[in-house]
């Protein structure tokens, strides 16, 4: 491994700046600078937080989940998680200020679970040391006494729509999030459209259909039917 | 090549798992391990169940069999008894894997009066001490014969033969012993089963038609792994090629400052020895093939065991062997030799090395440089957890019907992180009645309780024929009543009904409510579970 750039803690060097992110999130974001804090909230946060995780991940870095006992395993490998990278301390309670930085010193990503709760002097150090470290912190909030205090870089917040269930028939197959984001590094808020999955169990943003459009300003193709 | 084979006794337990899980002679049961049968008592054998089965298979043809899942830690130390047992007459031992050793001979034979008297003795004192969990576990083999591959398929014949089998030393007679055996055989002298697999479609069916070829072909052809397949068939592959005597100075070794009770705390500090060992013999473009673990209790009291692996310890693989030891060793299983006090000193000494082909680190996927800082960061994790172990984990297949089956959490500070396939392989399986994708991201480890009424505010029920009572209109959900917009289901389920401890009966929802998120519940002996939540 000649070719690779010795790592000095704190110092990041210029092509490891940013963390990639999955296709999905186009619209919004390619990729993340390292140090960012994102976090997610609303009735898809958790999906939004594994697709985070996911982009990186792909890419061969680690994930480190903290206190987060319920995270769906199977959830997490079809948006596109690797398994084999990742690595979890569950009990929030077992999360203490050390193992904290720890996962913030070994890993590129760290996903703080639902149930953590950090105290105001903890998240100040973590905060800082995630952005020493150049580490993506993702924050899972889905308004069960998670932090809100980490002042996040970017803030996902999604409301979403099921599509395949009926009254009594059918089966949850496609999810459509339309997606908000803001934060301290987005100066104007930006929408997106993903669909996690579609029906076809893929991971995509609703493209917006350019209509071509004739120079008189009718479409063509399309005649008036009396 | 010529070499002076030694003369070596395999002792082979065919189904030690079952053994170990504690059948009786005429029990049926069937270990699994991934949803493939590993291992089977007799009385299953005798109804159709084979090795590499799958669970559906193999309880159609033996409905009766009791399903015990595979535990290499409990197969360990049950077998640390036999080990006991053995030692009486053959005190050095080397351990290949739970259910199967090796011993050197001579010394033994001379010492009971004969191959033939000291092989009857030992078998016996086996088949007492395990009485009928020895019929059940499909008996046990006692091969002697020149060299370990030879000796090994003595031991094997010898488990049909229901007696000792003994190879009359000499070339030519192990030549002849070996010659009619299938190629197949090749792969339990450690031969990648790639290789093993082309020699029929080549022609070649028997040990003897290997043995007969210039095994400079073999070599050309098939490289280190032809040589070795051809030194195995003619009797002189007593070692995996390359393999020598360590030069000293790989012992290492750890003293406790104080007296450590906890098995927990000698495997960490045996992880970071290991490291230390395997990073010194990677240097040197080196892997051990045999070690030998030492503890000593501060009584003196000291286990001394030998491991081998044909192809080579990963870190992993070596931690999980002084594991078994310590676990066994200190959970008394032998009243005569149990530690009674804390163990002070762990030493570890490769006894045999061989040249290690080498792990190229992946330009593009494969193996990286991430992955080796991401483990010692997991080490720096687990050594923060030290005392309360298990507390850092990695996900590990386990497969099943309902999302929290589907994978588990495994303990980090086991786990192999290099090679994360084994382990998360076993999640395949058609398992029907599983939900389709999208999976949920949120599954309790534990099921919720929750209430479901319909419009009329009346419990919402199912009956047995999966009817429901009427639509459910809100769920309350840790006291936070939803008004439900849509909903599908009920989709019963009937789980492991044969066994009534852990039978489940239970009829799953998917229900969406009003502001947005969705849940999968269950109705299960009248009582609603929220079992995920797809949020």
């Amino acid at each position: 491994m000649a070719l690779s750039v010795p790592v000095v803690p704190g110092v990041i060097t210029a092509p490891e700046r940013t963390l990639p992110m999955l296709p999905v999130f186009a619209e919004l974001f390619t990729t993340v600078q390292r140090g960012t804090v994102a976090a997610c909230s609303g009735v898809a946060a958790g999906s939004l937080a594994l697709a985070l995780a996911a982009g990186p991940a792909q890419e061969g870095s680690w994930v480190a989940v903290a206190g987060w006992p319920a995270l769906g395993l199977a959830a997490a490998a079809e948006l596109g998680v690797p398994l084999d990278r990742l690595v979890a301390v569950p009990y929030p309670r077992q999360v203490t200020d050390e193992v904290l930085a720890a996962m913030i010193d070994g890993f590129d990503v760290v996903v703080l679970g639902p149930d953590i709760r950090l105290r105001s002097a903890s998240v100040r150090r973590v905060q800082a040391r995630a952005q020493a470290r150049g580490v993506l912190l993702v924050v899972v909030d889905t308004g069960r006494g998670a932090d809100r205090s980490l002042s996040a870089d970017l803030q996902l917040t999604a409301e979403s729509t099921w599509s395949g269930l009926g009254e009594g028939y059918g089966v949850a197959q496609a999810r459509r999030l339309d997606v908000q984001l803001s934060g301290r590094r987005v100066p104007r808020r930006r929408r997106s459209t993903l669909w996690l999955p579609d029906a076809h169990g893929v991971l995509r943003h609703d493209q917006p259909v350019p209509v071509p459009v004739s120079p008189d300003g009718a479409r063509p193709g399309i005649t008036a039917v009396a | 090549m010529s070499l002076v084979a030694t003369r070596l006794a395999v002792l082979w337990l065919p189904h030690w798992s079952v053994a170990a899980a504690g059948c009786r002679h005429d029990e049926a049961m069937v270990v699994l391990h991934g949803n493939r049968v590993v291992a089977c008592s007799r009385s299953a054998t005798e109804q159709g169940v084979a090795v590499g089965m799958r669970r559906r298979q193999a309880q159609s043809r033996c409905p009766s069999a009791q399903i015990v899942d595979h535990d290499p830690g409990r197969d360990a130390r049950q077998f640390e008894a036999v080990l006991s047992v053995v030692t009486a007459y053959a005190p050095r031992l080397e351990v290949v894997e739970p259910g199967l050793l090796t011993f050197a001979a001579r010394g033994p034979a001379r010492y009971f009066g004969g191959e033939q008297a000291m092989a009857a003795r030992i078998h016996a004192a086996v088949t007492e001490h395990l009485g009928g969990r020895s019929a059940a576990a499909g008996g046990c083999g006692l091969g002697l014969a020149d060299g370990r591959f030879a000796a090994l398929l003595a031991a094997r014949r010898a488990v049909a033969d229901g007696h000792p089998l003994i190879v009359v030393p000499g070339h030519q007679t192990t030549i002849d012993f070996l010659a009619p055996m299938p190629v197949s055989t090749l792969q339990h002298g450690g031969v990648p089963g790639d290789v093993v697999a082309l020699f029929p479609q080549l022609g070649i069916r028997r040990l003897g038609e290997l043995a007969a070829l210039p095994p400079t072909h073999l070599l050309a052809r098939f490289g280190d792994a032809g040589a070795h397949a051809h030194a195995l068939a003619s009797g002189n592959g007593d070692r995996p090629p390359n393999a020598h005597d360590p030069p000293p100075g790989y012992t290492v070794r750890h003293l406790f400052d104080e007296p450590v009770a906890h098995v927990d705390t000698v495997v960490f500090a045996a992880r970071r020895l290991v490291n230390d060992m395997v990073a010194g013999l990677a240097d040197e473009g080196r892997m051990c093939t045999r070690l030998l673990v030492t503890a000593e209790t501060e009584h003196g009291e000291r286990s001394e065991r030998e491991w081998y692996r044909p192809t080579g310890f990963s870190v992993a693989a070596m931690v999980e062997r002084i594991r078994w030891q310590m676990d066994a060793w200190v959970s008394h299983l032998d009243p005569g030799e149990a530690a009674t006090a804390g163990i002070t000193l762990l030493r570890l000494e490769p006894t045999e090395v061989r040249s290690d082909g080498g792990v190229q680190l992946g330009l593009w996927g494969g193996r990286s440089q991430a992955d080796d800082w991401a483990q010692r960061a997991v080490a720096r994790l687990v050594s923060l957890s030290e005392g309360d172990c298990a507390q850092v984990f990695v996900p590990a297949g386990a497969g099943g019907r309902q999302p929290s089956d589907a994978y588990s959490w495994t303990s980090a500070a086991t786990a192999d992180l290099t090679d994360a396939q084994e382990r998360l392989a076993d999640i395949a399986g058609p398992w029907p009645g599983q939900l389709p994708r999208p999976s949920p991201a949120v599954v309790p480890a534990r099921p919720v309780a929750i209430e479901v009424h319909d419009a009329a505010g009346h419990c919402v029920a199912v009956s047995g024929r999966g009817v429901v009572s009427a639509p459910p209109s809100s769920v309350t959900i840790s006291g936070r009543r939803r008004r439900v917009e849509r909903w599908a289901g009920p989709w019963p389920i009937d789980e492991r009904w044969w066994d009534s401890a852990r039978a489940r009966r239970s009829a799953r929802f998917q229900v969406l409510t009003d502001d947005g998120a969705l849940f999968l519940v269950a109705v299960e002996r009248q009582q609603w579970l929220l079992l995920a939540e797809y949020a």
